[in-house]
């Protein structure tokens, strides 16, 4: 009878790469072509960003290195803090206001049963739209004089608004985002909540719990995923306001909506300044990732 | 119970999550300000058939040898492609050997396709580009000499035909690189219907700013229903247009002299800032700054709301199909202290170095700014022409009165490659006197500071 031959260790790990190899090769190759778009659309621009934040021109001519110029200037800009600024507050006016009611809406469809397709499409609606139809709609909706908003105002007995004007511009345009995102975040809320077991809430009133005490008790902790996913990704996403400041305001008045976005676009393709465009890139970058830390902490913690 | 905290985020699942959405975001960001085009090297040297390497040729093209150009422009109406087809089939009919390649590109997306045209190498041959749009193109080099081709006697008369404002504009650092096309200009529509009704005539216009704002007075009435004086004045709209003239006049520029620190933190420009934003927020005979936009401003001049409305000279045909209920009469704003102009802009034709066929794109070029192909064009769309040599508008006394008294007035931007930065920078700061939160010399001075801080 013959023994077993013992495999030594270089065998031993030639099978084994060999074996994870045919594992994993058609998964590999079915992830290939999403890979290489991913590096050449995302990875390659993000290195080719960060050489021009040390350059100017390097779009119509030739870059030149000039070193910290660029992550300099942003940093002494005044502008560029205020792009920051009208951007974290545009965020803490629409992040809360659109999660709030999205929430609210989702709580209310989850109990509508007769009708709820109509109604989720009728709130989602606002999501489809193109933002330039949709600006198009929030100037009519803002109109001095024959707009939805100043109509409530003078039927409350005050002085119609300047709703593009100082002060109030930077707020209208958060109307607007929360009104364009209430339809995608409802529906993601609701989604979550129809994913919530049921005899959860059973135990909970057989103990006693009211609509409140079940919310705060069982709803609430349940979607902390949900809600942590939420924050980071609005957080990301929001800090990216462009499009609704670009078509209704440009940034005015006196630079009050002006947000980071709205200053790489303006110093990359009108004021041929790509190296300082591409420095508030990552400045951006940078900004995202603490307060996406921040908020995961925060929301860790309480759990 | 299940413990459903145990399905949250791991630390390690939010990193992913963080770096590839922050790393997708960023990345879209990025795309989307700096395009997907690596740099283009600056061009050594012209390319074998360019204009200032090739002796002028006015012949056309042979059939034999047929060329294909490629011509970019933003539409100037709706029926840009019909309108620019005609033309284009007038010109291949003229020109056997040469076809045109059209593309109509957005306003909207101007800067992002330009750009991305020319960073990628392969520009249009051909494009129209508005005054200040093109100085960054020139700066760095992406646009070639027409010396050669302007300066052949075969094209003296037509060079001489061209008023001198716009010719000088086309160009850069001593080099012509861009030939005139239309040019627009700003004035006031002044409504007769109102003016009657206030014992006042259009034919006797305000002859100097106090008149003006006492004109506008007796126009005004209270609660927004009817202003005396309308004209765009946010960033957003570009309100210098409808406002730098009054600069102008009391002796003040974008940029001074030497086009290294601003023009206009002097008296004059202080002059008319305070009197612009006196309109809004002392006499209130305008209404408040960003109230309406551009669009909601004429709709209140069409709705027969506004008196005197600064405006566009191509607004005129708008309001002709459209009917207005009212008569109205054209004129400029005041005399300044020192003169009396309109704003306005030009558009131009240029050749982009790197094109191979600047010979075939010189002939395009030259028929499309002809008198006959260009004033046709002219018309159809409401601009001025900056031709001496053509009768426009026979038939419209409005048209007419602002081709022949307005357009030789035109004083338009200064050549510079920061231009759109200074205009930005300066008009951003305005806006704190025009919304009528600080006082004219707070908003120069502060202009003044970013157009500095934009040169250096």
């Amino acid at each position: 009878m013959q023994s077993a031959r013992r495999l030594s260790e270089a065998e031993h790990e030639r099978l084994r790469r060999r074996y994870n190899w045919h594992r994993y090769r058609t998964a590999y190759l079915f992830l290939l072509p999403n890979l290489i778009l991913f590096a050449l659309f995302l990875v390659l621009p993000f290195f080719w960003v960060l050489y021009l934040s040390f350059h100017e021109g390097g779009i119509l001519g030739a870059p030149r290195f000039v070193g910290l110029k660029n992550w300099s200037f942003i940093l002494g800009d005044k502008i560029a803090r205020q792009t920051v600024l009208n951007t974290l507050l545009y965020m803490l006016l629409a992040i809360p206001s659109v999660f709030l009611i999205s929430l609210g809406l989702a709580l209310l469809l989850k109990r509508i049963v007769r009708g709820s397709a109509t109604i989720r499409a009728a709130i989602y609606f606002p999501t489809l739209s193109p933002i330039v139809l949709a600006a198009l709609l929030w100037i009519f909706v803002i109109h001095p004089d024959f707009g939805i908003l100043n109509f409530f105002v003078r039927a409350l007995g005050f002085a119609p608004i300047n709703w593009l004007g100082t002060g109030t511009a930077l707020p209208t345009i958060a109307m607007l985002e929360v009104w364009r995102g209430i339809g995608f975040w409802t529906m993601l809320f609701l989604a979550a909540l129809l994913s919530l077991p049921q005899e959860l809430y059973d135990a909970a009133m057989i103990d006693g719990a009211g609509p409140w005490a079940q919310f705060r008790h069982v709803t609430l902790p349940l979607l902390r995923p949900t809600l942590i996913f939420a924050f980071i990704m609005a957080t990301i996403w929001n800090f990216q306001l462009f499009d609704s400041v670009y078509i209704l305001t440009d940034g005015g008045p006196q630079y009050q909506t002006a947000t980071v976005v709205w200053y790489i676009y303006k110093n990359t393709f009108q004021f041929d300044k790509p190296g300082v465009g591409a420095a508030m890139s990552f400045l951006m970058l940078l900004i995202i990732m603490i307060m996406s830390l921040v908020q995961l902490a925060a929301l860790r913690g309480r759990r | 119970m299940a413990d459903h905290s145990a399905q949250g985020f791991s630390r390690r699942a939010f990193l992913r999550t963080l770096i590839s959405g922050t790393t997708l975001s960023v990345g879209s960001a990025l795309l989307a300000a700096c395009g997907q085009a690596p740099p283009a090297a600056a061009p050594t040297s012209p390319p074998a058939d360019s204009g200032a390497a090739t002796a002028p040729t006015s012949a056309p093209a042979q059939a034999a040898d047929q060329v294909t150009i490629t011509f970019w422009k933003s539409p100037h109406s709706q029926f840009e492609m019909e309108r620019m087809g005609e033309v284009i089939a007038g010109f291949e009919a003229q020109n056997p050997g040469i076809k045109v390649d059209h593309t109509v590109t957005t306003w909207e997306t101007w800067d992002e396709t330009y750009t991305a045209g020319f960073a990628s190498g392969n520009p249009p041959d051909v494009s129209y580009m508005p005054d200040q749009f093109y100085f960054k193109f020139a700066d760095n080099g992406q646009l070639s000499s027409l010396d050669s081709f302007v300066n052949d006697p075969s094209y003296a008369s037509e060079k001489a035909a061209w008023f001198q404002s716009p010719w000088e504009l086309g160009n850069w650092k001593g080099t012509q690189v861009g030939i005139p096309n239309i040019a627009t200009m700003f004035f006031i529509y002044a409504n007769k219907k109102l003016f009657e009704e206030a014992g006042l005539d259009v034919a006797t216009p305000p002859a100097s700013y106090v008149e003006l704002v006492d004109y506008a007075k007796k126009m005004t009435k209270s609660n927004g229903e009817q202003w005396g004086y309308a004209a765009m004045t946010t960033t957003v709209d570009q309100g210098f247009f409808a406002g730098f003239q009054y600069f102008h006049d009391s002796g003040a520029n974008f940029l001074n002299e030497t086009l290294d620190g601003p023009g206009f933190d002097n008296q004059g420009g202080i002059d008319a800032l305070k009197f612009l934003a006196s309109l809004i927020c002392e006499h209130k005979v305008q209404p408040p700054h960003g109230s309406f936009n551009r669009t909601g401003i004429i709709d209140l001049f069409r709705g027969g709301k506004v008196a005197m409305l600064m405006e566009e000279v191509s607004q005129h045909g708008d309001f002709k199909k459209q009917q207005l209920p009212f008569e109205y009469d054209i004129f400029l704003q005041p005399p300044g202290p020192v003169q009396q102009t309109s704003f306005g802009n030009f558009g131009f034709f240029m050749i982009a170095e790197a094109s191979q066929k600047s010979e075939a794109s010189w002939e395009f070029i030259k028929y499309i700014s002809s008198a006959p192909v260009l004033g046709a064009w002219a018309e159809q769309h409401g601009f001025a022409m900056m031709r001496g040599d053509v009768e426009l508008y026979k038939d419209d006394p409005i048209y007419a009165k602002a081709q022949k008294e307005i357009a030789p007035k035109i004083l338009g931007f200064q050549t510079h490659p920061q231009l759109r930065q200074v205009l930005n920078s300066m008009w951003s700061e305005f806006e704190g006197s025009l919304a009528c939160g600080r006082p004219a010399e707070e908003s120069i001075t502060a202009a003044a500071d970013a157009v500095r801080q934009v040169l250096a």
